[in-house]
């Protein structure tokens, strides 16, 4: 179903330019006054500061215009990201950035909406939404920001914590098997999905760069270092323990295709997984309801209409 | 041996002592979800479970909503759970939750409040549970750690009961409560066992040997396009306020017996007996209220202190009683919809001496509110005798003068 796609080689001649935050920040306009000279409240080393990073140099790459960019938000340590950024942002409970975003982008197709969710916002309560964007094809991204536990409430166990890992609520190692994001995407109807981790900077960069682009809905799980919650009770007390974890546990899509499975098992495959065109949402309504009012399709005649060849 | 010899005295917080309650009523199912500042129960009943100190099951489930339901259906096989969360938890757990006192699930659920969104906050107040108020859960409001764990001992006893089957919130502030630490007396097993029986069901409710014929919980399959839908609502609300009304002043009574200590019941009066204003709060906005009663006492102004323990079902009765003959009755209503204001009016509507009923809302959000600020509240209370008229009978206290 799916095909595995080495990064393509005019991705590679392209390096991500080494600006620094603030300027990409300065790319979408001035930050308001009550922002100015704001620091980040992501704890020293986090992750998130890197992904927020890729997420802004994937938009400059694209030249996106920040009147045209939507962020959604829920619950969890990266929701002040979107208050960073100078697109719009929206903010809902826990968990609902994808149905929020999509309620958007139907609003308003011209948009860019991409939601920044944590995987316990978008895998545990939010996860109904997620599948059924995917489905829908709904043309938004979806950044998940996987740090493996609900950080914001101290690091609890949730559905992304790896099997056997210790956490808050799993002291003597976790016992339920984890999702997998990109997988669980593909399934449920994704037409774009990409595993990166903080580590690997520059495929961020092209892995969002990359979802954003793509017609329909798209993933990409950034692993993310949570090493004050995670990392401390999983023997990397230290920022740099984890990216050097992330480094040395990772395999690109195309390693792994050459790997024996017992071989990729207990490593992270980051790539990009791609899957066959589908009708996209907001533009098939747009498509019908012009149908509609061309008077090219007709409603139901009941009983008589003819049996339906499905597509 | 005697009863303070069996007890044990030990520092614990709000969220600890919720946990300590739990593992004494021997729960046999632990739900989790986290949400500050609730989670911390479930982390300690975790590490009970890990350490053998609790026979039970973690049962860790992706949203609030699928862990209401996980407490219904563990209870409605016979095993007592418990699970703590509050606000948008509560909220997200709506459906689930309206669900259990209707289908008479006698689950047991604790609050550490936090403020609901938007805005986005972790301060405390009661809304998160004063809008369950229409919906025939009994609500405890707990002012202390002690109060939270003799509460979650004493709300499985009157939920489980056979003439009540309802579900209990037990509720306590979060952070002031829920993480100040405070020396508590932790009752021996022997003492709970002997207070609270193992969990049984009624006869024929049996979720794993269920009979659909008797199983009359399942209200939209027995009940035959609602045929006996009004007789199930009311024999839900006598239950509520009058069967239950009796079972939790039993419970006291019981408690006290057993473990040595009580909070009055339905309410707990201080220096009401020959006030002239009497102040009504919920959990800790009642401690607010005695340090300003006994302040203002010193300068010969006679005010007392009610503090309701359960707003469903509210002690109408035992309010009036312990207002007798005082002139202004003011509500510290820590929610913005001011409920305890309009519950208090509701029932000295026909009391004798018709008291003036005010209303204040104080320390939303966890905004500051001082004895000072009380006793500046309290002048007001005494103008209001005076002349009513130049007083607002409803008023929010935003601006706070320190201790």
């Amino acid at each position: 179903m799916t095909t595995v796609e080495a990064p393509r080689a005019t991705e590679r001649r392209q390096p991500v330019k080494p600006k620094p935050m603030q300027e990409y920040i300065e790319v979408f306009g001035n930050l308001p006054d009550e922002k100015q000279g704001r620091h980040f409240r992501y704890c020293p080393g986090c992750g998130l500061g890197i992904a927020q990073s890729a997420i802004v140099r994937a938009w400059d790459r694209i030249g996106l215009d920040p009147e045209k960019v939507v962020t959604v938000g829920g619950s969890g340590c990266y929701a002040v990201m979107g208050s960073y950024l100078t697109a719009s942002q929206a903010h809902m409970g826990h968990g609902r950035a994808c149905a929020m975003a999509t309620a958007i982008k139907m609003s308003d197709p011209e948009l860019t909406v991409i939601t920044l969710q944590g995987d316990g916002d978008g895998m545990a309560i939010g996860a109904q939404h997620f599948v059924h964007a995917a489905r829908r094809n709904i043309d938004i991204t979806v950044v998940i920001f996987n740090n493996f536990v609900y950080g914001e409430t101290g690091g609890q166990h949730g559905p992304t914590t790896p099997r056997t890992t210790m956490t808050q609520t799993s002291p003597y190692g976790m016992v339920e098997n984890e999702f997998d994001i990109v997988n669980m995407a593909l399934g449920a109807g994704a037409g774009y999905a990409a595993r990166t981790t903080v580590f690997h900077a520059q495929h961020m960069v092209r892995a969002i760069e990359g979802a954003i682009r793509h017609k329909g809905f798209s993933v990409v799980e950034i692993l993310q270092n949570c090493h004050e919650l995670w990392g401390k009770r999983n023997g990397m007390p230290k920022a740099t323990d984890m990216l050097a974890w992330y480094r040395d546990n990772s395999v690109t899509s195309a390693q792994a295709a050459k790997l024996e499975p017992e071989d990729v098992l207990g490593k992270f495959v980051i790539g990009t997984w791609t899957a066959p065109d589908r009708p996209e949402m907001s533009e098939e309504w747009q498509k019908l309801v012009a149908r509609v009012q061309a008077g090219e399709v007709e409603p139901s005649k009941g009983a008589s209409s003819k049996p339906p060849a499905l597509q | 041996m005697t009863t303070a010899e069996q007890a044990q005295s030990v520092i614990r917080t709000g969220n600890q002592a919720a946990a300590e309650g739990a593992r004494l009523a021997r729960v046999g199912v632990v739900c989790f979800f986290p949400i500050g500042p609730s989670d911390e129960v479930g982390e300690h009943l975790v590490e009970m479970v890990n350490r053998g100190q609790l026979d039970a099951r973690v049962i860790d489930l992706e949203n609030e909503r699928s862990v209401i339901n996980a407490q219904i259906t563990a209870t409605q096989s016979g095993v007592r759970s418990t699970f703590s969360t509050n606000s948008e938890g509560l909220v997200f757990a709506y459906q689930p939750l309206i669900w259990s006192p209707y289908a008479r699930v006698p689950i047991v659920v604790g609050v550490a409040h936090r403020s609901l969104e938007p805005p986005t906050n972790i301060q405390t107040d009661d809304h998160d549970t004063i809008i369950f108020r229409d919906s025939h859960w009994i609500q405890f409001y707990c002012e202390n750690a002690q109060e939270v764990l003799d509460t979650m001992i004493q709300a499985y006893w009157i939920a489980e009961r056979h003439d009540i089957q309802l579900p209990v919130f037990v509720t306590w502030p979060g952070w002031e409560v829920s993480h100040a630490a405070m020396p508590i007396e932790v009752p021996s097993q022997e003492q709970v066992d002997e207070f609270l029986p193992p969990y049984e069901l009624l006869p024929g409710r049996d979720l794993l040997t269920l009979d659909m014929e008797e199983f009359y919980s399942n209200a939209s399959r027995s009940g035959g396009e609602g045929a006996s839908y009004i007789e199930q609502r009311y024999a839900i609300d006598h239950t509520l306020n009058v069967v239950a009304k009796q079972a939790i002043t039993e419970a006291h009574e019981r408690y006290v017996e057993v473990v040595g200590r009580g909070y009055g019941g339905l309410i707990e009066s201080y220096r009401t007996e020959d006030a002239e204003v009497i102040l009504v709060g919920l959990a800790n906005m009642a401690t607010r209220g005695r340090q300003a009663a006994d302040a203002m006492r010193e300068q010969g102004k006679r005010v007392g202190v009610i503090k309701v323990r359960t707003l469903r079902p509210f002690p109408s009765e035992a309010i009036a009683e312990a207002v007798g003959d005082a002139r202004v009755v003011m509500a510290f209503d820590r929610n913005p919809v001011h409920t305890l204001f309009h519950e208090l009016r509701s029932a000295l509507y026909s009391h004798p001496g018709r008291p003036a009923v005010l209303g204040r809302v104080v320390a939303l959000a966890g905004r500051n509110f001082s004895s000072r600020d009380a006793e500046e509240l309290v002048d007001e209370a005494f103008a209001a005798i005076e002349d009513p008229a130049a007083v607002d009978e409803l008023s929010w206290r935003m601006e706070t003068v320190a201790d």
